[in-house]
């Protein structure tokens, strides 16, 4: 993650000098479409690639001083590796930030604060498992960096968010070959078990998106390259990282 | 600015970053490990098996990696163990996993027990005579044979994959009451078709019959006099799972296919009657047209290669080479399905280049 940390520093402290307010109130829906990689320690050391879409609803409040946003995901696609295949699922109610602006030089731009989210990252694969789900939930708080710079009279955003700390759940390493769940009550309960605490030394979250406005006033559309970078580094251990090309329409902006 | 967003995106969106575990530990070579569980190891040169093409198969299987699956290899001549592996982790060597579907070959060789000691008197006896209370609202049913059910044939419309995962899912109050709850799909006796609810019909007609829990008397029987010891035996509703549901190690499996070798003789007792040894894997109905697999009595046959053998879902598998007086024994993860899983023609390749490294 030191790479999307520095990168980002690095673009800031390149272009802080053509940074530019901007200011919204209002939702937003988006969609992306990624490359996902996910290596989870029950697969065997397999890692499974494919394509996943994800759509977003959002709601943005921006203005001079404060920057609040929450943003619900749904997520799904397919995977495959070594001739099999398998699902992916990323149910994300809450992604919520509260920012204050604590640089606002005549060309600058930054705002920080504290975030928080609840993930659920649910996989399924037909031929593994005999079937049952395998899952990564977190709930964390954590933080979050946004800046906005202005290139060539269009708007950038650059956002970076980590986890601090929180729970999270994962299936027991030793499963029960045997007896298992597949209802849905059952299921949404197993999401929850096991839970337990920890900092980025266990698991860690990244998301790294770099925004390009599309339209003159910058407020309507934009799109932006995402990439999310989730690692639980206890046993089961699980690693996912996906690069996406996300479009945004903000619902409320005035047309271009 | 719209081409650089979507060039760098296109570039970090198809850049690699994760990459596979090795699958297996680093390659240790093929000696057996003495743990005192009743066999006797030996070189493979010993009982006339080339080692150097032994190692040979095993190395490949190491550096290809393709059966990223399997955990363990062992090979058996004369009654003794001669080379092994345990790809993944040397703890297998002692850890009980599951062997699914052998089990039911085990259930295969306990009926011939049951036959003997008279529990059963006869496997063309309607599955009626043992399991009469179960059948009381299941009319379509009772003419059912036992014989059908060691040759998979009594037609009830249990789904392998539907309605084992209802049993894994649902932990039954009634397992048997279940089985008969589904439909004909034939015929008693019509045509083969595979599956884990008549095999668990024939471990609770045993078990009715004897009056006892099948697992204890197994050990009595059969487990305590061949040293098959590191077991467990699934359980839900009284009955022992007949179709899967027994855990064990690749050695204590192997144990049972010896005992099959051997005719039912172990250390010189007969512990199962050779002549249902003979019956159990001599083919009693074909499984499909133009396959090279048969089935005798919940044993898998292989005419042309004159192979019998154990094999449990994910490529748990025991195969007896009786015109080398050999065994091949593999475990692999338990839990694979359909393409990826060691398949039948994937563990049959192994077994054939194992048989050519013995004169």
């Amino acid at each position: 993650m030191n790479f999307f940390l520095s990168l980002f520093l690095l673009i800031f402290i390149w272009v802080n000098s053509f940074a530019q307010n901007r200011t919204y109130e209002g939702s937003f829906l988006s969609i992306n479409v990624s490359y996902l990689e996910l290596k989870d320690e029950f697969n065997h050391g397999l890692v499974f690639r494919g394509p996943d879409i994800g759509l977003e609803y959002g709601i943005q409040r921006l203005d001079g001083k404060k920057y609040f946003e929450y943003v619900a995901v749904l997520g799904a696609g397919g995977k495959t590796t070594a001739g099999t295949w398998g699902f992916r699922w990323l149910l994300s109610p809450l992604n919520v930030h509260y920012s204050w602006k604590i640089k606002d030089g005549e060309n600058f731009n930054l705002f920080i604060g504290p975030s928080a989210r609840v993930n659920y990252n649910i996989q399924n694969y037909p031929e593994l498992h005999t079937g049952p789900i395998i899952w990564m939930g977190n709930y964390d708080v954590g933080v979050q960096l946004s800046s906005f710079i202005s290139i060539k009279k269009k708007l950038v955003e650059l956002k970076l968010n980590t986890n601090a700390i929180g729970w999270q759940s994962r299936p027991e390493q030793e499963r029960n070959p045997y007896y298992y769940s597949a209802g849905f009550g059952e299921n949404f309960s197993d999401l929850h078990k096991n839970l337990e605490l920890g900092g980025v030394d266990k698991f860690n979250q990244t998301t790294f998106e770099a925004r390009l406005f599309l339209d003159k006033k910058n407020k309507a559309r934009s799109i932006s390259y995402l990439f999310f970078y989730t690692g639980y580094y206890d046993r089961p251990e699980f690693t996912e990282v996906f690069h996406a090309i996300k479009y945004t329409w903000f619902l409320n902006a005035p047309k271009s | 600015m719209k081409k650089i967003v979507f060039f760098i995106s296109a570039i970090l969106i198809f850049s690699a970053c994760l990459k596979e575990d090795d699958p297996f530990l680093p390659y240790s070579g093929i000696s057996p490990q003495a743990i005192n569980d009743g066999w006797e190891i030996v070189p493979p040169e010993s009982v006339n098996i080339d080692r150097e093409l032994l190692e040979g198969i095993f190395q490949k299987i190491q550096e290809k990696g393709d059966l990223f699956q399997l955990r363990s290899l062992l090979v058996f001549r004369d009654g003794k163990l001669a080379a092994e592996n345990y790809f993944k982790d040397p703890n297998d060597i002692s850890t009980p996993r599951p062997i699914w579907s052998c089990t039911k070959q085990i259930v295969g060789v306990l009926t011939g027990k049951a036959i003997e000691k008279g529990a059963i008197s006869n496997i063309d006896d309607s599955i009626n005579e043992y399991l009469a209370e179960e059948l009381k609202n299941h009319e379509d049913k009772k003419s059912i044979t036992i014989e059908q059910l060691l040759t998979m044939r009594s037609g009830i419309d249990f789904d392998e994959t539907k309605d084992v995962a209802a049993l894994l899912r649902n932990e039954p109050t009634n397992t048997i009451d279940f089985i008969l709850n589904q439909p004909m799909a034939f015929s008693p006796g019509e045509q083969f078709s595979y599956n884990s609810g008549q095999t668990h019909l024939v471990a609770a007609s045993l078990q009715n019959s004897l009056n006892r829990p099948l697992e204890e008397w197994a050990d009595e029987v059969l487990f305590s006099k061949i040293g098959f010891t590191k077991y467990t035996w699934l359980k839900y509703d009284g009955y022992n799972f007949g179709g899967f549901g027994i855990s064990t190690t690749p050695r204590e499996l192997a144990k049972m296919a010896q005992l099959v070798l051997n005719n039912g003789k172990w250390n010189g007792e007969q512990i199962i009657d050779s002549t249902w040894i003979d019956k159990m894997i001599t083919s009693q109905t074909v499984t499909e047209a133009d396959s090279d697999y048969s089935f005798g009595y919940l044993w898998w046959v292989n005419e042309k290669e004159n192979l019998y053998f154990m094999a449990g879902s994910g490529g748990q598998y025991a195969c007896v080479v009786p015109d080398k007086n050999m065994l091949v024994v593999a475990m692999s993860e338990h839990d694979t399905d359909g393409d990826l899983e060691i398949g039948f023609e994937e563990f049959m390749d192994i077994v054939k280049d194992i048989k050519i490294t013995a004169n």
